[in-house]
């Protein structure tokens, strides 16, 4: 991994403001969208049965949440963690307080101490207060992991606030913003509810764009049987601002590469949104898609676009569902992510980078939390640091990491994961990529950085919003597609 | 009697952590959810296990303070608990009589962990706002149990030697006097209490690391095949 010249950052820990972001809550889902995924639309009358009986089945099917809630002592190491802590204040966002939200309703109906001496052990009857914390502090989580990952223990957050946001939805109060995406990419394929015609124009209309750029005749194939390699790629891709470089970004890559690829009309998500809620129904549903269009289309490889939490579950999830694939070629890692394909293709001298085309630029990378401490690049450990890395340094000739203390395995979110990238949360999201920002900052004063590179659409989205709270520009953020889409030197016509 | 007492309470505790490790042992883990980047290799997994078990590594990372006073006490609470095989068995080799013969050091050492991290919970308003009463009588319990041994072995109150014929005499169900000394009675009677409620409290985080899915699964290569190879072979 590149060493970064920057001391530490110097973190500033906020002092204690109780109740600072209670006000903060997603809109609840309606009825349409409730419905549509099997889900009450309203506080059910029976909302506490339910709610402690959901709790109890996922005890037993899940060792991670048992163990999670049993084990903490409060050390105190986490709290201090939490980019939305860090930004707000608001104790209920240290990661250690945001878990015993649940905890404490766990000791109360769940362990002898909380029945016999609640009071003594800090375990707390479920009352609408607690639930009406829960909605408002679980999606104050973006599911990151940066406190599991400086817990002694490992307890990870993320658990937790999957498991009580999925509780949420049980009893009839899911979080609009995810649920409405979750129907769409069940029934039009993608989260925007895109449907394949419309696509393919904005596919068709790409490829005009790269013609128009480069002279090339580039293709983005859809729906294109025995192709080679399936793209599934974030919605996002496909139209918003930066994303849609880094999508034109693959095209060369393979198009230089001579690699025959598709993308699937079908799957055309590689988001995954049960995640975030908990509802691994959905997320089942959702990942089987990709199966179905691999079988469909008879592709011999699956590649991922640039999105962090669909990593996350492209490398925990999908690999035994991908068993059901006959055509998959085995040689190669199934799934497989974008950047190990131009990463590979680069050593392997498959394509040629002229570093030089990115003089304009002075880069640094934002590491994703997603696939940072939740998902693997290569076959080494810490490829997923440094693999982006080598790719953008190859890409670029000025290339620089931000402080030490908010890269790799301790990198900071974005402030927009896990389901919070949603209008009503913007004070949230501003508040939490503060972090993220104050390094960003003083290493733009150090070295005159232009653009923070990233590869997931979450994270792009959310910087191309936040940046200008931070005095720098909205299309400062770039794909890392992008980058290596310039450098690339385009031999075929 | 009291002796007997104490005994009980050890096996109910050590009951009680069993029934723990089997609880934790029989909840499933159906996905696989490491916590990266992490080693791939059984090696890898054990370095990092080993160093997460013995050297508390995240918690240096993460909170220097907390790793200080945490790592002390737990140092001293292993002495002490190697020192306390001395009620039962005397060993004659050089290591363990050092460890034996001082205990009065290893109480020390635990007292300054423990009395570090009250000070932590209470003067860090980030820590406070986390803890239970709980969390403070327990160090506090802690605090007097450990310096109600130290006490025994700074006034020299009885000597090792009476009370592990005690012990023993009483584990062989024979007749034998209680040594004096009220020290010796609180001590065991704070022991007691630790046993029982052992297996219900925080203080069972250990089995929980070892079940943790973050920290205890290592990752898994998604192709057997070096997939640079492969690609070289297959393209262009």
């Amino acid at each position: 991994m590149a060493k970064s010249d920057l001391l530490p950052l110097k973190i500033k820990v906020p002092e204690l403001k109780l109740g600072s972001m209670s006000h903060s809550q997603p809109y609840q889902a309606n009825a349409d969208v409730q419905t549509a995924l099997d889900l009450p639309s309203e506080l059910i009358d029976n909302w506490k049965v339910v709610a402690l009986e959901t709790l109890g089945v996922e005890l037993k099917q899940s060792r991670a949440l048992r163990v999670y809630l049993d084990s903490c002592i409060k050390c105190g190491a986490c709290t201090d963690k939490c980019h939305y802590f860090l930004g707000t204040g608001d104790p209920n966002n240290m990661p250690v307080a945001r878990q015993d939200l649940l905890r404490k309703v766990y000791r109360r109906y769940f362990t002898v101490a909380g029945k016999l001496v609640p009071k003594l052990v800090g375990a707390e009857d479920l009352t609408e207060d607690v639930i009406d914390d829960w909605y408002r502090y679980f999606h104050q989580c973006s599911q990151c992991r940066r406190c599991a990952s400086s817990c002694p223990i490992g307890i990870d957050t993320a658990e937790i606030s999957m498991v009580g946001r999925r509780i949420l939805d049980k009893i009839g109060l899911g979080q609009k913003y995810s649920n409405q995406i979750i129907s769409k990419a069940l029934t039009k394929g993608n989260n925007l509810g895109l449907p394949g015609p419309a696509l393919a124009d904005t596919l068709e209309g790409l490829e005009e764009d790269i013609v128009e750029e480069t002279g090339i005749n580039v293709k983005l194939p859809l729906d294109q049987a025995n192709a080679d390699i399936l793209l599934v790629t974030p919605s996002a891709d496909f139209f918003a601002e930066p994303h849609v470089d880094g999508l034109i970004g693959y095209a060369k890559v393979f198009h230089e590469a001579g690699l025959s690829w598709t993308i699937s009309s079908f799957a055309s998500e590689a988001a995954n949104f049960g995640l975030f809620t908990g509802n691994k129904q959905r997320l089942e549903e959702m990942a089987e898609r990709i199966v179905q269009a691999a079988n469909e289309l008879k592709v011999r490889r699956i590649v991922f676009g640039e999105c962090g939490h669909a990593w996350r579950v492209a490398c925990n999830y999908l690999p035994p569902l991908l068993e059901k694939v006959s055509t998959l070629d085995r040689r190669y890692p199934v799934p497989q992510h974008i950047v190990e394909v131009t990463h590979q293709l680069i050593e392997a001298k498959q394509i040629t980078l002229d570093a030089s085309k990115n003089d304009h630029r002075r880069i640094t990378f934002h590491d994703s939390c997603n696939v940072a401490r939740a998902s693997q690049l290569g076959d080494v450990p810490n490829g997923q640091l440094t693999i982006p890395r080598e790719v953008l340094q190859a890409s670029c000739n000025y290339f620089f990491d931000m402080a030490p203390n908010t890269t790799g395995q301790n990198t900071f979110c974005c402030g927009g994961g896990g389901g919070l990238l949603t209008d009503e949360l913007s004070e949230l999201r501003t508040a939490g990529a503060k972090p993220r920002m104050s390094a960003f900052q003083a290493l733009h004063k150090k070295h005159g950085i232009t653009h923070m590179a990233a590869m997931c659409a979450i994270c792009k989205s959310q910087f191309a919003q936040v940046f200008p709270h931070y005095g720098f520009a909205l299309d400062q953020v770039i794909s890392v597609h992008q980058i290596v889409g310039d450098a690339l030197v385009m031999t075929k016509s | 009697m009291i002796a007997a007492l104490v005994l009980l309470a050890l096996a109910l505790c050590l009951a009680g952590i069993v029934w723990r490790v089997i609880q934790f042992a029989c909840t499933p883990q159906l996905r696989h959810m490491p916590l990266t980047p992490a080693p791939f290799s059984r090696r890898g997994q054990l370095h990092r296990v080993v160093s997460e078990l013995f050297l508390f590594k995240t918690l240096f990372r993460s909170s220097t303070w907390t790793w200080v006073f945490a790592w002390l006490f737990h140092v001293g609470l292993l002495w002490l608990l190697l020192f306390h095989i001395n009620l039962f068995a005397q060993i004659d080799w050089a290591w363990f009589a050092f460890i034996a013969s001082e205990a009065k050091f290893a109480s020390l050492v635990t007292m300054v962990g423990l009395i570090g991290l009250l000070a932590r919970r209470i003067v860090v308003p980030r820590v406070r706002f986390v803890s239970a009463p709980s969390d403070y009588l327990w160090l506090v319990f802690l605090l007097c149990l450990v310096s109600s041994g130290f006490l025994m072995r700074w006034t020299n109150h009885n000597d090792l030697e009476s009370v592990r014929h005690y012990f023993l005499s009483v584990v062989n169900q024979l007749q034998s006097e209680f040594p004096s000394g009220w020290l010796l009675i609180v001590h065991l009677l704070l022991a007691a209490i630790l046993f029982i409620v052992f297996p219900f409290s925080k203080l069972l985080h250990a089995p929980g690391f070892f079940f943790s899915p973050s920290i205890m699964t290592r990752d898994k290569k998604r192709t057997r095949i070096k997939s640079a190879k492969a690609e070289g072979r297959n393209s262009g």
